[in-house]
């Protein structure tokens, strides 16, 4: 059962989504979540997800959608989309 | 009478020596009750003295008499408290300075003032005088607002003042230009704000000895068209296999520079990842353009993400390249010029509000961020 201030982190990398099996803290620092995420991606602790050994979340951002309508609080590991700078 | 109601007499301290002070002879709104020592010498004699509000204080004799002391202490707060309080406020050293400037003839500002016939309202000067100013001018709206003078030939009376700041006193000086153009009358400041025109140039074409309204018309024209084209914007779209456009995205905060990041793009990237063909943007300039650090490296997050390469296409102006990853470093991606540019290029362009250029610049080159 995940509590109110934790959140599921869904994790998308070459090419497959997958969520970490443990709730992480939703207020949890983004390089924490990206620590978190490719120690996990790295042992093949993701469900839906092959295990990559070289796996590297520094260019991706952490977007933070708070519970609505039932669902639970959700963190989303995805690549960052900016041009230009 | 010796002694009794004495306290508003002019007695000097001397007479008062000789003078006896007996119990209920009051000096202002002290009341003699009783001597509080022996003293033999009418001069170092202290008495206990009730003063109307109440309060007992002890007077030596020749206060009483000279009077020097007329109360416990209370006289004095009262005569503050019948002013208007207001002392060094920004509106009364404001009055302060207005008379110094118009009435004395030793100050440095008088001969722009008072040596010109600038005068002070009569009921703004002496006794209650500031509280009558205070009355019209209110109080200044803001820390730098200052008084200006309606018509600058007018002096400092109800009716000619006004709170102003700097910028608008600066245009109501003896030095401001007035224009007079299309049936109204403005400082030039003014003009050139509301046209959006450079006052420099409009002095430069006075020069020419052309007349005001030329001036402004001539400057006006060109003004028109830069108000009408609007500026510069990056902008992204989003390319199927087949070549189409799938998404367009122009965000809220781009600029000339710069797409921010976008959880939107990333959604539309993930959920038509079968059929994607790459993402086009557009970089301002002329030329070949060049790939940032930024594009490569979302490049590269983005492909990483996918789980497969994609095309990525940069158009400036006037040319358009595509990147490919070419390895072995993660940033590492190799450009190829566009030519014939595809057909979705002018959309691009217009979301991005080019105006295109038909002088394609040749060639192709290799972008490695130094790595």
């Amino acid at each position: 059962m995940i509590q109110e201030h934790e959140a599921v982190l869904q994790i998308t990398v070459n090419g497959e989504q997958g969520e970490l099996p443990d709730p992480v803290h939703f207020d949890s620092g983004d390089g924490d979540i990206k620590a978190w995420a490719t120690e996990a991606v790295r042992a093949g602790g993701i469900p839906g997800i092959t295990p990559d050994p070289m796996a590297d979340f520094s260019a991706y951002t952490v977007d933070r959608f708070p519970a609505r309508d039932g669902k639970c609080n959700r963190l989303s590991l995805r690549p960052k989309v900016p041009f230009g700078g | 009478m010796k002694g009794s109601s004495s306290c508003f007499d002019t007695s000097t301290e001397k007479r008062a020596s000789n003078a006896v002070i007996s119990a209920g002879d009051r000096f202002g709104l002290l009341t003699v009750r009783c001597a509080v020592d022996e003293e033999t010498r009418a001069s170092r004699r202290r008495f206990e003295c009730v003063c109307d509000c109440g309060n007992k204080v002890v007077v030596r004799a020749p206060s009483l008499y000279g009077k020097h002391t007329r109360s416990c202490g209370c006289l004095r707060f009262a005569a503050h408290a019948k002013t208007h309080g207001l002392s060094g406020t920004k509106e009364y050293d404001l009055l302060h300075k207005i008379k110094r400037r118009c009435l004395n003839s030793s100050d440095p500002a008088f001969q722009n003032y008072g040596g010109r016939g600038i005068e002070v309202a009569a009921e703004w000067l002496g006794q209650g005088g500031f509280e009558r100013f205070f009355e019209h001018v209110g109080k200044a709206p803001s820390p730098h607002h200052t008084l200006d003078r309606i018509d600058n030939n007018r002096g400092y009376e109800p009716g000619n003042v006004r709170w102003a700041t700097r910028a608008e006193q600066s245009r109501n000086t003896r030095r401001t230009v007035h224009i007079h153009a299309f049936g109204k009358t403005l400082p030039m400041t003014d003009w050139c704000a509301e046209y959006g025109l450079y006052r420099n140039a409009i002095r430069e074409r006075m020069g020419y000895g052309w007349d005001m309204p030329r001036a402004i018309a001539e400057r006006l024209v060109c003004a028109k068209v830069r108000r009408h084209r609007p500026p510069m914007l990056e902008a992204c779209v989003v390319l199927s296999t087949s070549g189409s456009i799938c998404f367009e995205h122009c965000p809220e905060g781009r600029s000339a520079g710069y797409i921010p990041d976008s959880a939107v793009l990333w959604e539309v990237l993930w959920d038509r990842r079968e059929a994607l063909g790459g993402v086009a943007h557009s970089h301002p300039g002329t030329g070949i353009p060049a790939p940032s650090h930024t594009d490569l490296s979302t490049f590269a997050a983005v492909e990483c993400a996918l789980g497969r390469r994609l095309t990525w296409w940069i158009s400036s102006s006037t040319d358009t390249i595509a990147l490919v990853w070419g390895g072995p470093d993660r940033l590492h991606y190799v450009a190829e010029q566009i030519h014939p540019e595809p057909d979705w290029v002018s959309r691009l362009r217009a979301l991005s509000h080019i105006n295109p250029r038909h002088e394609n610049s040749q060639g192709d080159g290799t972008y490695d961020p130094g790595t």
